[in-house]
Parts: structure tokens; C-alpha cells; sequence
């Protein structure tokens, strides 16, 4: 393997060990002082360092180094991990992960901060003139005396036991009529041992002569194996009588004897039986983006063994277009059951009772292939530890981050897009959600405040909480604000609830003054937003005085997507079913025209806007009578309500989401297309677009659709 | 060397890379067979079920290191005289002190190179090419 291939696998080994690092100080942090902890601490740093060493980078050698220093006084006892040296342990483990980080993408290194930590560290480590008796101790270093061997005794004894044998096979027609191969045999002979084969193709008749089920080709075969004759004829067991064949025992193999030709050895070097993998543990693709997957079902808390587990690397491309060819199967087995359908087939019929145990194989694939991309939330939430120290060191405010069901698996796409509307939950959090200490105090809290951030899954969803033991919102100055900023009306009257989400609308922002953490001129609706572009919803929940939960719930995928699907002036179209609150069938009285055009349908006590989905898209000049039409009652990720009329449903399905951007530029109203049971396309609609076009441009949106249905 | 092509190097270390570095530069030497082992405990199974000819193990790793390792293998009969180079990032007095008593062939600083590591293999085994 090149150097750039090793390369790679070390930063991916440092993804882990850092993980390993911060979670193992995280456990001292929490009390644990137990040495295994301790000594994985060391560990990581410690083949960090190593890999670093082996490659040059010597500013990262550098820093591990030091870090490494005060680990093993820690190790040896001279140093008690209290909370000033686990902090500064904590800092020390995020600027290992900037510096790796940097050897990485080749980035500089802000020699400031590692100066300033380094600094810290050996300030714990005594004094600096320790650090020059370690130092002058690596000179004093003595040699090992190598002790030498004569492997050549070892070898030849050993190779004393070969037994070569001659082997001469020239399989006949037979052989390969039977179904048999002659690479097989030739391969399993080498699992005996090692082999040198020479073809002989004298009989290979011209190709006009060629009598194409023929068997032209002999082998001879060179075996040199510590197993004895009976081994070798029982690979031939099954085919001896359908080849020429002939084993006879040649000398045993002298140390050291010359071998046949590379080049026919080359042509029988199968990776298969090569040299074993190094990364036979983890073995792996040499560089792309690797998936790490293990077993579906993992434990709350891992076990010891469960670490352990054996995984393997596969390039993500393998899974996508597995994923991919899944999606495929499964439009085309709901393609199979309604021709079935149409055909009239009998329910009871073989075909029909065959297509129903491949529908639920087909189920069971396409579980198993998420299950594939399916990753644990465990390093999303490890990052938000490093978030939460720098937000309270920001902030002066103590903090404790309890995280809870990190085993919790979703789609790796789901995990990667989680990040950023975290952090800026948590940053938030922490900001506004919790008091200063002082504060905390006199409201009778310990000083320390928590946040406590969890996923599970929940009916087929994912849900991931974070829940502060903060003031909780502040409801009055949260009205105010909004009457200031021309969100509602100063005489609104709003529920308890409905004050809670006005923070998450847009030029919402609750700090009198921006402050540069999780201000940064965007509000929660930036997080709103993004969750809800992964079919995702946001909801909060606060207690004046104790806290506030907001609560985030997700699709374990976005391959799929549930959908209802509708009628709309002869095209089908699917509306993604996480938007939809209610369908209705309005009656005339509830429709109310404002001019323009626009109308209002009447829902409860509100008027929410009308949006005839046909006219929008450009399938019909004029709208439809509503009456005759069905209303979905949609909610944007904007938090804004709209009716979206269609003509008709048909009912709820499950898509499979295929990007229309590749083919075609971004079209307006639609976020994507799937491919219907019956093999049609149907466009999946995006309704925030929809509600956003109707609101801006009173005219429809002017796409060349037809190009699509 | 005729020898290396039949010579089974067993390679313990509990992390990937140093396993890549360490097997890419035995086969840029000729060696074919090259086996693995992420801690003492697994290397000792394979010692006793494959019996390599080389051992080339990390002092620091999990379960079981290095040193414990070795003296694990120096009391089963079979391997008790198979060479045994070690690697290890620490190699201060006490540490050579106890490997050279538990009867290892030779200690090789980390991070190594392909040359040091090339040397240090040959220190035991001989000259190589």
C-alpha cells in the first residue's frame, strides 16, 4: 500500500482515537477514575503521536508529546486528574483534534493557541526544569543490544517438511459439462500450499477449428505443500474421471529453491490468498469516504466486547448505489403487483402469493440497506461537548452536558446535515436558555446548569432532545419583541405555546445585543429551516423557571419519503406527507375571494391562503372551483399555513425520492420526482416553495412542466 | 534472501496504520507472508496456532502489552526462542532493561522509518538482500 494510502487510514484512525480521547476524559470528568480510562487516554495520544512520527508531522508529534507527558504522570499517579488538569486535558484534546485537523487538509496551524495550551500543560507538569531532566534522560538513552538469530536453521528445518509434487491435469469436455472449472481446482490446490502453474495451449485448436464445449488445455502444476498426497488427490475426488490425470511426488523442497517464472505466478496471485490484509480488521478501500456500520441492534451502553465488534470499511459509493438499485427494486416489484392487478389474477394464485413474499423481501432489502447507512449519533454528540466548553467559557456560564442515547442510529446524510442546526440549538441553549451562575444561584439552582441532550427512536423516527434547566422563555419579553418586529399584532391574543414558537420565526432574535455566539445574525428559524428540509419538524416546550426542551424529530432516511399522493389536473403529484396537518373538503361557505385573484379558506377561527396547486404549477390557466376540489392544509418551514388545493387524493404512499436537478435545472414548486407503481414519474411537491411563489407573485409560476409529465 | 519468501512474520499492533507501515515495508523486503494481531492476547493465539518464524510486536497497546506479551510467549515451549522484535514509542532505560531480561531480540524506537525498521529487523535476522 502507498504512503498516501497508509496516510489516509491514519487520519481515519485518529478520528477515532480522538473520539476514544474525549470520551474517556469525559468519563474522568464525570467522576470515573478508573485506570483503564486513564491508560485509553494515553493510548490515543500516544499512537497519534506514533502515526504522526512515522509521517513527519512534527508539530503534531510536538503537542502530543507534551499532552503525553502529563498523561503519564496521571498514569504513574503523580498528578491527580482534578477538574483543573481535566480541563485543560479537555482544551489539550481540542487543539489535538484542530492540529490533526490541519496535517490534514494541509491548513496552518494557529501557533497561538497551541502555544498557550502547551504552555498550561506544562505548567501542570511541575516545572519546566522537569521537563529538561525527560529531555536530557532521551540522550542518556541506552542502546538495546540486538540479539541476532539464524533464521536460515529455522527455515530450512521447516521447509524440510514440504513434499513438492508434479501434477499434470488436462480436464476433458466432461469436466466442464458436470459443471466443474479448472480454476477452481487449480485455486484450491494452492490452499495447500504454494504453487507454480504452467499452461499448456499446444492443443488449442484455431478459432475456425474451435469446437466451442471442447477441452483443449493442460496444466502442469508445481505444488510445494506440508500436506501429504491424499490432500492433493481429494480436490480431485469429484473429477477424476473426467480428466487426465497424474500426481507424483517430486523431492522435497530443498530451503530456498528456485521458483518458476514471476510472471505465471502473477496470474494466480488472487488477493484472496495473498498476503493477509493489515486492516483485516477493519480492512478497507485505500481512500473515498468510508462508512463504518455495525451491527443494526446496538446496546445503550456498549459493552467492552461491543467496541471490539467487527466491522468493515466499504466505499460509500458501493452503499449509494446499492441504495440506488433497492429503490429500483422496489418501484419495480409495486410495478409487478398492479400489472398483477390489472390482469385480474386471482389473490390466491401462485403468482400472486409469490409477489407478496417479494414484496416483503423486498421490505426486508430495503431495511437492510439503511440499516447499512445507519450510523450512530455518538460523534455528532461528542462534537457538541467541545461546543459546549467553548459556548460557557464564551458565555462565563458552568455548564454540564449530559448526552443520552448516543447509540441511536439514523442515515448518515441525516447525521452529517444534524450538525449545524445542533451547534446552534446547543449554542442557544446555553446563551439564553440557561442563567449566569449568579443568577442560578439566587433563583435556588445549583450553580452548575445542564443540558440534557438524548435521541431515540420513536414509531419509526428519530427524536433528539435538548432540554436546558434555564430560566425557560421569557414569554412577555418574547410578545413584546414580536409586536416590535411586526410579527403579530400588540393585541393578539396568543396561547402559552404559540409565544414559545414565535421564536422560531424568521427576524426573531432575543438578545438585546447580538452576542457572537450563537447570535451571528441568524435565529432559530435558520434551524427550523434546515430540520425541515430533512422532513423533519421542531417543537419547544418551556416552564418559566425550569427549563425549556426543544425537541427535534427526523426521518431515519431521506431515501424514502412518505407521501400522499394526489390528483392535480390529470398529473399526479406527490405532496411529502411531514408537511400535511389535515385534509378537508371545503364547502363554499368557508371560501372567501380577496380580489387579485387570491383566495382565503375559512378553518376554525383563522383564514389561511388558498393555493390552487394546478394554476401555480402551470397545468391549468384558471383554478378550480374549491368545492370541488380537496384542501391539504399544509404548515411551510417558515411556520406559515397555506391550503393546497388538488383535485383529488389517491392515496398515501411510500416514494422513492429521485433528484430532478441533475437532469433538469431547479424547477419551481417541485423538490424533487419518483417513479410511480405503474412506471409513471410523478413530481414530489415542495410546498414551501409553492406557499412562498403564491405569496410573492400573485401570477403562477412559469416552468416548461410539460417537459416532465 | 531465498528464505523470505517462506518466512511468516507475525505483526502485533493495536493500531491500523502502524500495521500498514510495518507490513508494507516486510513486503518491499520480499516477505510474503505477513499475519496480524491487534493486541498481546490475539497474537498469543496466533503464536501458538501458526508458530511464525518473526514476531514484530507494539510495547503499548490494550489488554495485554508488549512486555507481557513476550514473557506469555517465552513460557511456551514452541516460541520460547522465536525472535521477537519490539516497538515502542518509550524506550528509556527501564523499558530496554526489561525487554532485553524477558529475552527480547531487539527494541526499535517509534516512530520508526522504513529504513530504522528495515535495520532493526536486520540487526536479528542477518542482511537482508
Amino acid at each position: 500500500m502507498s504512503n498516501q494510502g497508509i496516510m489516509q487510514v491514519f487520519f481515519d484512525e485518529c478520528d477515532e482515537q480522538l473520539s476514544e480521547l474525549e470520551s474517556n476524559l469525559l468519563a474522568l470528568e464525570g467522576g470515573e477514575h478508573n485506570l483503564e480510562a486513564i491508560n485509553a487516554v494515553f493510548r490515543a495520544v500516544h499512537s497519534i503521536k506514533g502515526g504522526a512520527g512515522a509521517f513527519g508531522m512534527e508539530e503534531l508529534v510536538r503537542f502530543a508529546h507534551t499532552f503525553e507527558t502529563i498523561l503519564d504522570q496521571v498514569r504513574e499517579g503523580d498528578l491527580t486528574p482534578d477538574a483543573t488538569v481535566l480541563k485543560a486535558m479537555l482544551k489539550a484534546s481540542d487543539v489535538l483534534t484542530d492540529l490533526v485537523r490541519c496535517a490534514r487538509d494541509g491548513e496552518n496551524v494557529a501557533v497561538a493557541d497551541v502555544e498557550i495550551v502547551m504552555e498550561q500543560l506544562n505548567a501542570l507538569n511541575g516545572t519546566e526544569a522537569e521537563k529538561e531532566i525527560d529531555e536530557s534522560d532521551d540522550d542518556f538513552e541506552i542502546e538495546f543490544q540486538p540479539v541476532p538469530v539464524c533464521l536460515d536453521d529455522i527455515d530450512c528445518t521447516d521447509a524440510g517438511e514440504f513434499a513438492r509434487f508434479e501434477i499434470s491435469f488436462r480436464p476433458r469436455p466432461m469436466l466442464y459439462e458436470n459443471g466443474n472449472d479448472a480454476v477452481y481446482l487449480l485455486r484450491e490446490l494452492r490452499s495447500l500450499g504454494e504453487i507454480e502453474v504452467q499452461c499448456d495451449a499446444d492443443a488449442l485448436p484455431t478459432l475456425d477449428e474451435i469446437e466451442p464445449e471442447g477441452a483443449f488445455l493442460t496444466w502442469q502444476v508445481t505444488l510445494h505443500t506440508n500436506s501429504d498426497e491424499s490432500k492433493v488427490r481429494e480436490i480431485f475426488e469429484f473429477v477424476q474421471w473426467d480428466c487426465d490425470l497424474s500426481i507424483s511426488a517430486g523431492n522435497s523442497l530443498a530451503c530456498g529453491e528456485a521458483g518458476i517464472p514471476d510472471k505465471v505466478e502473477a496470474h494466480l496471485c488472487n488477493p484472496a490468498v495473498g498476503p493477509a490484509d493489515p486492516g483485516q480488521f477493519d480492512a478497507g478501500s485505500e481512500h473515498a469516504e468510508t462508512i463504518n456500520s455495525e451491527a443494526a441492534v446496538a446496546p445503550e451502553k456498549p459493552s467492552k466486547s461491543a467496541n471490539i465488534q467487527a466491522t468493515i470499511r466499504v466505499n460509500l459509493e458501493r452503499v449509494e448505489q446499492l441504495i440506488n438499485l433497492v429503490g429500483e427494486l422496489v418501484i419495480n416489484q409495486a410495478m409487478l403487483e398492479q400489472q398483477a392487478e390489472v390482469a385480474g389474477l386471482d389473490r390466491t394464485s401462485a403468482i400472486c402469493s409469490g409477489l407478496n413474499d417479494l414484496q416483503k423481501l423486498t421490505k426486508e432489502i430495503q431495511d437492510g440497506v439503511m440499516a447499512i447507512r445507519a450510523q450512530p449519533v455518538k460523534p455528532v454528540f461528542q462534537r457538541m461537548h467541545r461546543i459546549a466548553r467553548e459556548a460557557g467559557e464564551a458565555t462565563a456560564k458552568i455548564i454540564r452536558l449530559v448526552t443520552e442515547g448516543e447509540t441511536t442510529e439514523v442515515d448518515k446524510t441525516v447525521i452529517e446535515r444534524l450538525t449545524d442546526p445542533l451547534t446552534h440549538m446547543l449554542r442557544n441553549a446555553i446563551d439564553h436558555g440557561l442563567e449566569s451562575p449568579e443568577a442560578r444561584v439566587r433563583a435556588g439552582k445549583p450553580e452548575e446548569g445542564t443540558i440534557c441532550l438524548s435521541a431515540n427512536h420513536r414509531s419509526g423516527r428519530v427524536v433528539i432532545e435538548i432540554a436546558d434547566d434555564g430560566a425557560g422563555i421569557d414569554r412577555e419579553k418574547v410578545r413584546s419583541i414580536a409586536v416590535a418586529r411586526g410579527l403579530i399584532e400588540a393585541d393578539t391574543a396568543l396561547e402559552a405555546e404559540d409565544i414559545d414558537n414565535l421564536i422560531f420565526r424568521p427576524g426573531f432574535s432575543t438578545a438585546e445585543q447580538v452576542s457572537d455566539l450563537s447570535g451571528r445574525g441568524v435565529g432559530l428559524d435558520v434551524v427550523r429551516r434546515a430540520v425541515e428540509k430533512l422532513g423533519g419538524r421542531v417543537s419547544i416546550a418551556s416552564q418559566p423557571g425550569i427549563g425549556t426542551k426543544i425537541t427535534m424529530s427526523l426521518p431515519l432516511t431521506l431515501a424514502v419519503q412518505e407521501g400522499m399522493l394526489v390528483d392535480v389536473a390529470d398529473h399526479t403529484l406527490v405532496v411529502p406527507l411531514a408537511a400535511i396537518l389535515e385534509s378537508l373538503k371545503p364547502r363554499s361557505d368557508m371560501v372567501n375571494e380577496i380580489g387579485l385573484g387570491k383566495r382565503l379558506i375559512k378553518l376554525q377561527d383563522s383564514f389561511v391562503p388558498l393555493v390552487d396547486v394546478a394554476e401555480t404549477l402551470g397545468f391549468r390557466k384558471a383554478g378550480i372551483d374549491p368545492t370541488q376540489g380537496v384542501a391539504l392544509l399544509v404548515e411551510t418551514p417558515g411556520g406559515t399555513r397555506c391550503v393546497l388545493l388538488v383535485d383529488a387524493i389517491q392515496g398515501q404512499n411510500q416514494v422513492v425520492i429521485k433528484s430532478v436537478e441533475r437532469h433538469f435545472s431547479r424547477v419551481p414548486g417541485i423538490a424533487a420526482a419518483t417513479i410511480l407503481g405503474d412506471g409513471r414519474v410523478a413530481l414530489i411537491a415542495d410546498t414551501e416553495d409553492l406557499v412562498a411563489h403564491h405569496q410573492s407573485v400573485p401570477e403562477r409560476i412559469e416552468p416548461k412542466l410539460t417537459a416532465m409529465g | 534472501m531465498p528464505f523470505l519468501r517462506h518466512l511468516r512474520v507475525l505483526v502485533v499492533d493495536d493500531t491500523n496504520t502502524s500495521r500498514m507501515l510495518v507490513s508494507s515495508t516486510l513486503q518491499e523486503i520480499g516477505v510474503l507472508h505477513i499475519d496480524f494481531a491487534r493486541d498481546g492476547r490475539q497474537a498469543l493465539d496466533k503464536v501458538m496456532a501458526d508458530a511464525p518464524h518473526l514476531v514484530i510486536s507494539d510495547f503499548n497497546m490494550p489488554n495485554m502489552d508488549g512486555i507481557e506479551f513476550l514473557e506469555a510467549m517465552r513460557a511456551y515451549g514452541p516460541s520460547s526462542k522465536t525472535p521477537f522484535i519490539m516497538l515502542s514509542g518509550k524506550a528509556d532505560r527501564d523499558l530496554i532493561q526489561t525487554a532485553a531480561r524477558c529475552g527480547a531480540n531487539n527494541v526499535i524506537k517509534k516512530p520508526f522509518t522504513r529504513q530504522s525498521l528495515r535495520a532493526g529487523i536486520e540487526a536479528v535476522v542477518g542482511r537482508l538482500q
